[in-house]
């Protein structure tokens, strides 16, 4: 594990998040044009190019921005990320905190080959997700992590 | 005064207390049922409650041993829960109502973890409770050198703050209790109405007598707040027993909790206006305990009131620090332009909608919005201010309900820093210091990003102070 070095997230992620982005806005989009042409009115119309914009804005923009903003890196002694594009959050969780490392897959995940790994300390508070791992690198990401929990925590 | 190999039951009186504690919940639908001639079916069902009560105690045994705490406890599922003693946060000796008539006590075992929830020995004779607590918070210090809590002689207790009824019944009619009348009084009230004939009558009592209800409400709700505090905080003693400082108090229900100070999180001294004007406040203590519904493993309200310059000192006594250092330094002016705007567009921006129809009011409720927004912006800035050194960061903030919080570094487990867009251009920022308690996060609001970076340099972990390379642009190039 390479430290020091700021990272982005894997490319994968992007398609992750643009099919759950799509899982919400097309059946809005669809309810929205069947009203639409049942009902006829110019009113519904607009809103159904509203709802296209804010959808493309959801699939494509947003995402984009997202992927963007995303850094992590492995630091001497903590994992530090760094995410947001309204909010910028930046979190440093020191290994020797860390009490817990979970991995997640939800379907869209599995769909594309992607994990997430969850860290956890002894705080409700903290909050440090990484997305977008490939399956193949998460065991091999979290044996590192728990082991420098354990050597830091000896230590 | 040891751990023993042998398994206890608890007191045979065990299962008609279990019953009692549970006679208030049941006690209406028992009436109830009582009076709509089903009286036989209230007296079984009674019988099968003690009975299965019964069943109970015959199969819950403890056992102290050197590692901790186990209780089995189960007829059909068996459970077996055992609290190792380097888990135990703080033990509670609670002595209740019914406990008093009984000279029973019960004991509860606070743990840290989320969601777990503190063990309770209901039904304990006085002596055997004393032995718990003892043994438990002993065992926690005693297991890093040996691993059997042995026969110390307990540490006389050096009292450290008494609370007399005169301070008590101020602090409940100073505090947010003496709401609880009025509240209670406007609810019951509207449900009167319904059944009152003639209103007008009602309304032509309440104009003549309206000076008179008046001052006998506010009599009233300062009474009630008055009995709330001393019923709940009578007797109120804070001593030092060796490293652990100990709480009694209580009125009808007699409680005496031990706090070990190194496993406090956070500590928090806080004050209402009126307070700040008579010169009490409180101090409420974060543990890594879980907090069960009846509040028990609760440390809010750790110190209820007191004045402020007796408590001020005891804000170190609980972080476990010699002296707290001033939070000396203030936060930038842009935090002060950023808390007004806020405000303004919450009291300013909505007069917007009556313009066109109501111009003047719009105008007349804009300016007042206006003040009050600057106002309140302002006074809240000034109340912005943070400080610390190796040990402790201090973090004061709130004009209406003053607030200082005193976070341990070494309980700190994460760090984050946010920034708003708003914030981002005023180089300003939110610091979090994530910590394992119920409040689990310590915020350092709108704090300069040098601020930041200078108050994360006194911190002992250099990993915390990382949080600054990774954010505010900085790091990921």
């Amino acid at each position: 594990m390479d430290a020091d070095e700021w990272r982005p997230l894997h490319p994968g992620i992007v398609s992750v998040w643009r099919a759950g982005a799509m899982l919400v806005v097309v059946p809005v989009l669809a309810a929205l044009l069947v009203i639409a042409i049942l009902a006829g009115q110019w009113l519904w119309w607009m809103v159904v190019v509203l709802a296209g914009v804010w959808s493309t804005w959801m699939v494509s923009a947003r995402v984009g921005l997202r992927y963007r903003s995303w850094r992590y890196r492995f630091g001497p002694e903590s994992l530090e990320l760094r995410r947001g594009v309204w909010w910028h959050v930046a979190t440093s969780v020191p290994y020797h905190r860390i009490q817990q490392v979970d991995v997640n897959q939800g379907p869209i995940q599995r769909r594309f080959g992607m994990v997430e790994l969850r860290l956890r300390t002894a705080s409700a508070g903290t909050d440090c997700s990484l997305p977008g791992v490939p399956q193949a690198d998460a065991d091999e990401l979290r044996s590192w992590l728990a082991a420098r929990a354990e050597r830091d925590d000896g230590a | 005064m040891g751990p023993d190999d042998t398994p206890r039951r608890l007191h045979p009186l065990s299962p008609f207390l279990g019953v009692i504690a549970m006679a208030p919940k049941l006690a209406l639908p028992a009436v109830i049922v009582f009076a709509s001639t089903a009286g036989r079916l209230v007296i079984a069902a009674g019988v099968l409650l003690l009975v299965w009560h019964l069943a109970a105690y015959w199969r819950t045994w403890y056992l102290l041993s050197p590692d901790g705490l186990i209780v089995r406890s189960g007829w059909f599922q068996r459970n077996e829960r055992v609290i190792s003693l380097d888990r135990v946060q703080h033990v509670e000796v609670v002595r209740s109502l019914r406990h008093r008539v009984t000279g029973l006590r019960a004991v509860h075992v606070s743990v840290a973890g989320n969601g777990a929830p503190p063990l309770v020995l209901d039904a304990i004779d006085a002596e055997e409770a004393r032995r718990i607590q003892r043994v438990l918070q002993l065992g926690r210090r005693l297991s890093d050198v040996t691993a059997a809590p042995c026969d110390v002689p307990p540490p006389p207790p050096a009292p450290l703050l008494h609370l007399g009824l005169g301070v008590l019944a101020l602090g409940g009619v100073t505090g947010a209790a003496v709401l609880v009348l009025p509240v209670f009084l406007a609810v019951g009230w509207d449900e009167l109405a319904g059944y009152v004939d003639d209103e007008a009558a009602v309304d032509r009592v309440l104009s003549q007598n309206a000076v008179v209800l008046a001052v006998g409400g506010l009599v009233m709700a300062a009474a009630v707040a008055a009995g709330l505090m001393v019923l709940r905080h009578y007797g109120f003693t804070l001593s030092r027993v060796g490293p652990d400082l100990r709480i009694d108090r209580g009125l009808l229900e007699r409680r005496s909790s031990v706090i070990p100070v190194r496993r406090v999180q956070s500590v928090q001294l806080s004050a209402n206006l009126v307070r700040r004007w008579v010169g009490l406040a409180t101090i409420d203590v974060e543990l890594a305990a879980a907090i069960d519904h009846e509040g028990a493993g609760s440390v809010d309200n750790t110190v209820p009131v007191g004045a402020r310059e007796l408590l001020e000192p005891l804000v170190a006594e609980f972080a476990g620090v010699v002296v707290v250092p001033m939070a000396a330094e203030q936060h930038p002016p842009a935090a002060r332009r950023r808390a007004v705007t806020r405000r303004a567009a919450v009291l300013v921006m909505p007069w917007a909608l009556l313009a066109w129809s109501l111009p003047l009011v719009a105008l007349a409720g804009a300016a007042a919005g206006g003040a009050a927004a600057w106002f309140g912006g302002a006074r809240w800035w000034a109340s912005l201010r943070h400080g610390g050194d190796h040990s402790v960061l201090v973090t004061e903030s709130g004009w209406f309900v003053f607030h200082r919080t005193v976070q341990p570094w070494a309980k700190v487990q994460s760090v984050s820093l946010r920034q708003s867009p708003g914030q981002r251009r005023a180089g300003l920022c939110h610091l979090d210091l994530h910590i394992a308690a119920s409040r689990s996060t310590t915020r350092v609001r709108d704090v300069g990003l040098v601020q930041a970076a200078a108050l994360l340099a006194c911190a002992p972990l250099p990993a915390l102070s990382n949080v600054l390379a990774t954010g505010a642009g900085g790091g990921a190039g």
